[in-house]
């Protein structure tokens, strides 16, 4: 069972109980219900991220940017990977072309000091 | 009776009998009637209270040698066992002072009596609205610590032992919340809670076989007789996290049920440090709402409950692939807050979803008492790394059986049952860090208490047949253990003296067996053990105390022999370049041992004052190697002042003032490789105002003095060479009863 589907079997059979509940204490059901949009569930599915390439140069990692994906792109990059299709320089590093799996892809935020994000 | 009504009566196999009441009245000293006494029913988990007259009606069918506790502000508790022969008069002695914080009065207790067993309790009715959590409450305890990164991961360590060794129940449920881990949090709130009873090691047959720790009970705050619906409403906001919680609660009954309603929503944002930077990621969200209805009859009391939790947490101080050890905290901050932004949930992130269900009944019958409890806990965890795959997708559901007997055999009270518990670990995806497993655990228990007059025993012995079973590692093996307690008090006058012995044994856990993968919430690599053994723990607790009017006075010395002790230890390797790979080991013998001391004073000029002082020293050795154990808590000192204004008239109603300051020792007793600790002191303080009737409202500041400490046990200790706890905060609550 999925966490969507716990959550949305849970709440039907939660939604069921306070039916049979409201008639015998109606205001605790009226109390409750307010807190049936607890069900309500966090969809990723539109968001849009600044994904980065993590790759291991002489002992230390170096990010490289590969820029914004969102929706579908940022799963199957995710979860695929992404292919480089030219060197890509950061600093004093040079990031070679290649396919670099998910496990090298990183679309998290950051502690930004600055605090631009 | 419609359809509904009569699916109740058939699931609580009950049928409409009115109770016939008996009367009872409440006198002070100069027999006078007193109202507002509280008069809590444990038999039914049910409340009730004197009229203006001092008059209270109970049902007669409450069985014979059912402890009725009497309790009001300024008088002292009173525990009787009720007698249908007696004549229910009640004289409440007008306390000189109070000293019940410390566990020198005697109260009703689901874990035992504590005169004989070392219980100790802490109220948690109005935690929401005080500056502490759940856990930071129960952290004011001698020998009670935390681990955690701000408010949104937090978890009890008792004498230095966390995780497995350290057993939750909720409401006679056991919370099994994949608590092997330390960013694992408790897995509930405060929401609608009474009380936590504490029980230091295995002393608890009934509920703790396993738990070498030991057992943390919370009870949900009883039911009360109203027709018309009473309840509360409460709100609080703390700057440390930008958190805005709400609480509210409602109960009522009619005919013979009982019933009650609470529900929470709270939302913070990165924790602000001392140097007023923001900890990216501390950020959590947490819904909540339960619901328990009772029905209660002359022979049958049943009580069903169910609860939902849903918590959405940050887990801080994460950087892409890099040793954490040595990155620099500014890379690990934001510089500010945005309100628009920093509620989000980001990545990486838990999401837990625990769902209880339990269901209680009570039968009584020629004074011997059978209950029957059946509950089912589901926890679903999921963490993500990335946005759109978790990393870690597993249901934990717990099924337990009890059917237990209580009963009188001239003096002796006996206490035996039957326990079932089912455990099953499933991954809802292929990536997984343990496999799927399930557990059968066959228990069987028995205590028997004694006490007449200045002296008492408590003896018990629990057996237990667990077997793990795991398809993918072809692991089938059963682990029997035989736990065992016995403790005798004396009491001469105002000294009362305890000696404890208890052994407990718990087997391997499946994390513990069988974890292969990276832990993205630790930031590890974590390879289990398939022939790890039961460990055995030997615990002596000793515990003199010392009451008068004006002080209170305990001292109490332990040690606990740990043999085949389970641990996670690091190696010199890491995983992809980037997690450390840790395995898990068994260490022959490990002692443990502490003095805790507890101290309460009342100054005889000033009784409105109230001084309480916790030491807390302990030490872990690992003897085979003559190492320091690791994470053992740094030694404390908890201090505690309050003043009750309530009998004053002081504007907007100041009904008391309460400082907490805390001073922990530095932690130089530490294991290899284990970084030390610096000491810090924490000052927090609280006014508590009534401005209006039935309404509180608190005011409070948390580390008062800005300290930067970093706590010993703190999950974050080792990233960007310590990653400091909040910084000053203010809070603000409000609760209004109606």
């Amino acid at each position: 069972m999925s966490f969507n589907e716990s959550e949305t079997t849970n709440c039907q059979c939660l939604i069921l109980i306070i039916k049979i509940m409201k008639k015998i204490f109606l205001i605790p059901f009226v109390i409750a219900s307010l807190f049936i949009m607890s069900c309500e569930e966090e969809d990723h599915h539109d968001e849009c991220h600044e994904c980065h390439i993590a790759y291991m140069a002489t002992g230390s990692k170096t990010q490289g940017e590969i820029g914004e994906f969102c929706g579908d792109d940022l799963a199957d990059v995710e979860a695929n990977g992404y292919t480089l299709l030219e060197d890509l320089v950061v600093g004093d590093v040079t990031i070679p072309a290649g396919f670099y799996p998910g496990v090298d892809i990183h679309c998290e935020d950051h502690a930004d000091h600055d605090h631009d994000h | 009776m419609n359809k509904y009504q009569f699916f109740f009566s058939i699931l609580f196999f009950n049928s409409y009998i009115l109770f016939s009441q008996v009367q009872g009245v409440v006198l002070n000293n100069e027999q006078s009637p007193l109202d507002g006494v509280n008069i809590y029913i444990s038999e039914y988990d049910l409340l009730i209270k004197t009229g203006v007259d001092g008059v209270f009606l109970i049902s007669e069918s409450i069985p014979n040698n059912s402890y009725l506790e009497f309790y009001k502000k300024g008088y002292q508790t009173t525990i009787i066992q009720y007698n249908y022969e007696n004549e229910l008069k009640i004289v409440l002695k007008k306390l000189h002072v109070e000293l019940d914080e410390i566990g020198i009065r005697e109260s009703i207790s689901v874990l035992g009596s504590n005169k004989l067993l070392n219980i100790e309790q802490k109220s948690l009715s109005d935690n929401f609205i005080s500056y502490t959590s759940l856990v930071e409450n129960i952290n004011q305890l001698t020998g009670v610590s935390s681990i955690g990164s701000g408010l949104g991961i937090q978890k009890i360590v008792i004498r230095g032992l966390s995780g497995l060794r350290v057993v939750t129940y909720l409401n006679g449920m056991r919370i099994s919340n994949q608590e092997w881990a330390n960013d694992h949090s408790i897995g509930f709130t405060d929401l609608g809670i009474s009380k936590v009873e504490l029980i230091k090691g295995a002393s608890s047959l009934q509920f703790g076989g396993d738990a070498v720790g030991g057992i943390l009970y919370f009870s949900d705050e009883p039911f009360v007789e109203s027709t018309i619906p009473s309840g509360f409403i409460a709100t609080k906001f703390d700057n440390s996290h930008m958190l805005f919680g709400n609480q509210f609660g409602v109960k009522m009954s009619r005919n013979n049920f009982y019933f009650k309603a609470d529900g929470e929503y709270s939302q913070a944002s990165d924790y602000r440090l001392p140097d007023n930077t923001y900890l990216f990621n501390s950020r959590f969200l947490n819904k909540a709402y339960k619901f328990s209805v009772a029905y209660f009859n002359d022979k049958i009391q049943s009580i069903f409950r169910y609860q939902h939790n849903s918590d959405h947490v940050g887990i801080p101080a994460h950087a892409c692939n890099v040793d954490l050890t040595s990155v620099p905290l500014e890379s690990l901050t934001s510089s500010s807050f945005d309100l628009n932004e920093d509620y989000k949930m980001t990545r990486p992130t838990q999401y837990i979803n625990n769902h209880l269900f339990t269901l209680k009944s009570n039968y009584f019958s020629n004074q011997i008492k059978y209950s029957f409890f059946v509950g089912y806990f589901i926890n679903n965890l999921q963490e993500f790394e990335k946005w759109t795959i978790p990393a870690f997708d597993m249901d934990l559901s717990t099924t337990t059986l009890r059917f237990n007997l209580d009963f009188l055999i001239k003096k002796i009270k006996i206490n035996t049952g039957l326990q079932y518990q089912n455990q099953d670990n499933f991954n809802n995806i292929s990536s997984r860090l343990i496999p799927d497993a399930s557990s059968n655990d066959f228990g069987y228990y028995l205590t028997m208490d004694f006490n007449k007059n200045n002296f008492g025993f408590n003896s018990g012995v629990r057996f237990d047949y667990k077997n793990i079973h795991c398809k993918d590692f072809e692991y089938n093996t059963f682990f029997p253990s035989v736990n065992s307690s016995l403790g005798f008090f004396y009491k001469q006058n105002d000294h009362i003296s305890r000696i404890t012995y208890s052994s407990s044994y718990r087997a391997p856990h499946l994390s513990e067996l069988f974890s292969d993968g990276v832990h993205h919430g630790t930031m590890r690599y974590e390879i289990g053990n398939i022939s790890l053994d039961t460990e055995k723990s030997h615990q002596f607790d000793f515990k003199y105390q010392y009451s008068n009017d004006h002080i209170g006075f305990v001292v109490n010395p332990f040690v606990q022999f740990v043999n085949d002790f389970i641990s996670i230890n690091p190696v010199d390797s890491f995983y992809i370049n980037t997690y450390r790979i840790y395995n898990y080991i068994q260490y022959d013998n490990v002692q443990l041992s502490g003095l805790e001391i507890n101290f309460h004073y009342h100054p005889h000029l000033l009784h409105n004052l109230h001084f309480e002082q916790y030491y807390s020293f302990i030490n872990a050795v690992n003897i085979d190697d003559d190492v320091f154990l690791a994470f053992t808590p740094s030694n404390k000192i908890k201090t505690k002042l309050y003043l009750d204004l309530e009998n004053y008239s002081i504007p907007l109603s100041l009904n008391n003032i309460s400082i907490y300051h805390l001073y922990s020792f530095s932690q130089d007793n530490v294991a290899l490789y284990e970084p030390f600790s610096s000491a810090y002191n924490i000052v927090n303080v609280e006014l508590m105002f009534n401005p209006f009737n039935k309404t509180s409202l608190l005011i409070g500041v948390n580390n008062l003095f800005n300290e930067e400490y970093v706590p010993h046990l703190s999950r974050i200790r080792d990233v960007a060479g310590g990653v400091p706890q909040p910084g000053r905060s203010f809070n603000i609550s409000l609760k209004y009863e109606f």
